[in-house]
């Protein structure tokens, strides 16, 4: 076996290592354990997405709760009030969530910085009043239940089972970033980041690329929606306002922009540190600001960042640390 | 008479949107002093209607003093701001800039709300209970003073930028800083002044809308409708801002009035996408060539 296949096996072993563990360790725990597992695993297919349209592609999104909401809204009509398939409902969710995801690309086509932000946050404006607007849909301010579905006739009514459904998609949506990140697409992604100019005069499509960002980010988000409905058990307009976007943001910041173990570690360690640090609830967004602020200014590269960060420091005995979190090298 | 009713719609129109104006002044005014678009001047705007609670209502001073007090109190948070939070980040991209600037606002938010929990929740106004009528026309005279004032405020503002060293040094910063420096133009106070004079701005929106919608932690929300009032008014003219600010609150209530409550709500966001993707330098603005 030469060295790149005894490497390429060293990691599949550890993958496997690390699913076999995600799936026995949370049988020793219980019910509230894994409701919270599972709510970290959506909220880490929704951070994937939004890297990827954001520490990838370079464009800045404040709407990925819009999608969210629109995920978790079409694949609870469809499937409470119209009785489809929870199956069919989720998928189709998605692609409502990615079409929506699509239009709003078109206007971020012309937009950059600041003006695709202010577009974004006026998006989100927009998603709320529809919701609130069209009770015989989405039951408007009151909002709506979303009963548990089952699989091959079994009701997923406890957490464990549904923890083992989230966890599937997590992984095939890990895997699908990973996959899209190294194929010439997700490439033309960083390009598009480091420079639209340079990008174009190699030849990146610009508008299909931005457009592809959109519509994964937003197929994620609603993806993760569907899912998120059918965890909570009831879905209202006020989960899904600018607060849950700012949250999605804190992810991938913190995790690190542009890395897919960025979003993982983000979106899991900051949807469990405050369950941990549960008597101060109040203090939430005190939190969740102060700590955007500390990791922009003091460590742009994330949680994840340290780490390479910290072996260049033991070896070197100095830091590479880049200032610009979104004009760093690809990973 | 025949048109009372429209007349008092385009009145309310142009009292909102003489608060949108107002929100639009402070963010113009501190992007192109700065080049920071603060996403946390909605949050602004509700911490200088909480300070002018904290006066009228614990204090219980009157009115002018109210005034007075929160302008000043809201100048030196925001030059506080500038020089604690801001100007580490004053040369940081886009995204860190919204980011951070998003991040304060929801610090800011959650600090209001931890901290004023009582069921008190606007300033007494002056007028209250006070009607003008003029033949057929009933005027909230609070609109009136909301108009009035903007209208002041920006004759003052004319005059500052115009006649005073402060208000030209600040020209000068927002033209050229490196010209600006050499001419010894201290750019750290005109930032910090910038971002005084951007908060006070906030801060009379808050006071003035304060009556008419009350005091609430989500008061912030206006910014999306300064950013568009600034945006239809090209994102760099003060003048720019106030036409854009009365246009969208003109268009918001009549539009409320005769087509539905869904349109006041969406009509903004719908004003934006079209200037975004037909005229994306503003109503009277021209297009900048960009640098590659």
């Amino acid at each position: 076996m030469s060295d790149d296949q005894a490497g390429r096996f060293r990691t599949r072993l550890a993958v496997a290592a690390v699913i076999a563990a995600l799936v026995v360790v949370p049988t020793w725990f219980g019910s509230y354990h894994h409701f919270l597992a599972s709510l970290a695993l959506i909220n880490v297919i929704i951070a994937l997405g939004l890297n990827l349209l954001t520490g990838n592609a370079g464009q800045i999104s404040l709407c990925s709760s819009s999608f969210m909401a629109i995920g978790a809204y079409a694949t609870t009509y469809l499937f409470a009030k119209l009785g489809l398939s929870f199956w069919l409902a989720l998928p189709l969710g998605g692609t409502l969530a990615a079409f929506c995801g699509f239009l709003l690309g078109f206007p971020a086509l012309r937009l950059r910085g600041f003006y695709l932000a202010v577009v974004t946050l006026g998006f989100l404006e927009v998603t709320q009043i529809v919701i609130e607007q069209i009770p015989s849909i989405t039951g408007g301010v009151r909002g709506m239940l979303a009963p548990r579905t089952s699989l091959f006739g079994v009701k997923l009514s406890s957490d464990l089972s549904f923890y083992y459904v989230v966890l599937a998609m997590a992984i095939a949506a890990l895997w699908c970033a990973h996959s899209l990140l190294n194929s010439p697409t997700g490439r033309a992604f960083n390009a598009l980041r480091n420079s639209e100019a340079a990008a174009q005069t190699l030849a990146v499509p610009l508008a299909r690329t931005k457009l592809v960002a959109f519509v994964v980010a937003a197929f994620y988000a609603g993806i993760g929606g569907g899912l998120f409905a059918n965890l909570v058990g009831f879905i209202d307009p006020t989960e899904f306002g600018v607060w849950t976007s700012i949250r999605h943001v804190v992810f991938i910041v913190v995790g690190g922009l542009g890395s897919i173990a960025g979003s993982v570690v983000g979106a899991v360690v900051l949807t469990l540190l405050p369950e941990l640090l549960r008597g101060f609830k109040e203090y939430n967004e005190l939190v969740f600001g102060g700590l955007l602020l500390v990791v922009l200014i003091v460590m742009p590269a994330g949680l994840v960042g340290l780490w390479p960060e910290l072996r260049a420091r033991f070896r070197r005995g100095r830091p590479a640390s880049p200032r610009d979190p979104l004009e760093r090298p690809a990973a | 008479m025949a048109y009372a009713v429209e007349i008092q719609l385009l009145i309310a129109g142009l009292s909102n949107g003489s608060i949108y104006a107002l929100v639009a002044l402070g963010l113009v005014l501190a992007f192109k002093g700065t080049g920071i678009l603060n996403f946390a001047q909605g949050e602004l705007v509700a911490l200088g209607a909480y300070i002018a609670l904290f006066f009228a209502v614990v204090m219980k001073l009157p009115y002018w003093q109210v005034v007075l007090l929160t302008l000043a109190t809201a100048a030196l948070f925001g030059a506080a701001l500038e020089r604690g939070l801001i100007r580490p980040l004053m040369r940081a991209p886009a995204f860190t800039i919204v980011v951070a600037t998003l991040a304060i606002g929801l610090m800011i938010k959650n600090v209001l709300r931890l901290s004023w929990q009582e069921s008190v929740s606007t300033i007494p106004s002056p007028f209250a209970g006070v009607l003008i009528r003029l033949g057929e026309i009933n005027i909230n005279p609070q609109y009136l003073w909301v108009i009035g004032c903007t209208v002041v405020i920006m004759g003052l503002l004319v005059l500052f930028f115009r006649k005073s060293l402060i208000g030209k040094a600040m020209r000068a910063v927002a033209q050229n800083q490196e010209a600006a420096r050499l001419m010894g133009i201290r750019v750290s106070r005109v930032f910090s002044g910038t971002f005084a004079l951007s908060s006070a701005l906030a801060a009379l929106a808050g006071i003035l809308v304060a009556p008419l919608i009350g005091i609430h932690a989500e008061m912030g929300a206006v910014i999306l409708k300064g950013f568009v009032a600034a945006i239809l008014g090209g994102f760099n003219s003060l003048a720019g801002c106030v036409v854009g600010g009365l246009l969208l609150g003109v268009l918001e209530t009549l539009g409320g009035a005769y087509i539905g409550g869904t349109f006041k709500d969406t009509a903004a966001f719908g004003l934006l996408m079209l200037i975004l993707l037909l005229r994306p330098h503003g109503l009277f603005g021209r297009a900048e060539a960009r640098r590659v």
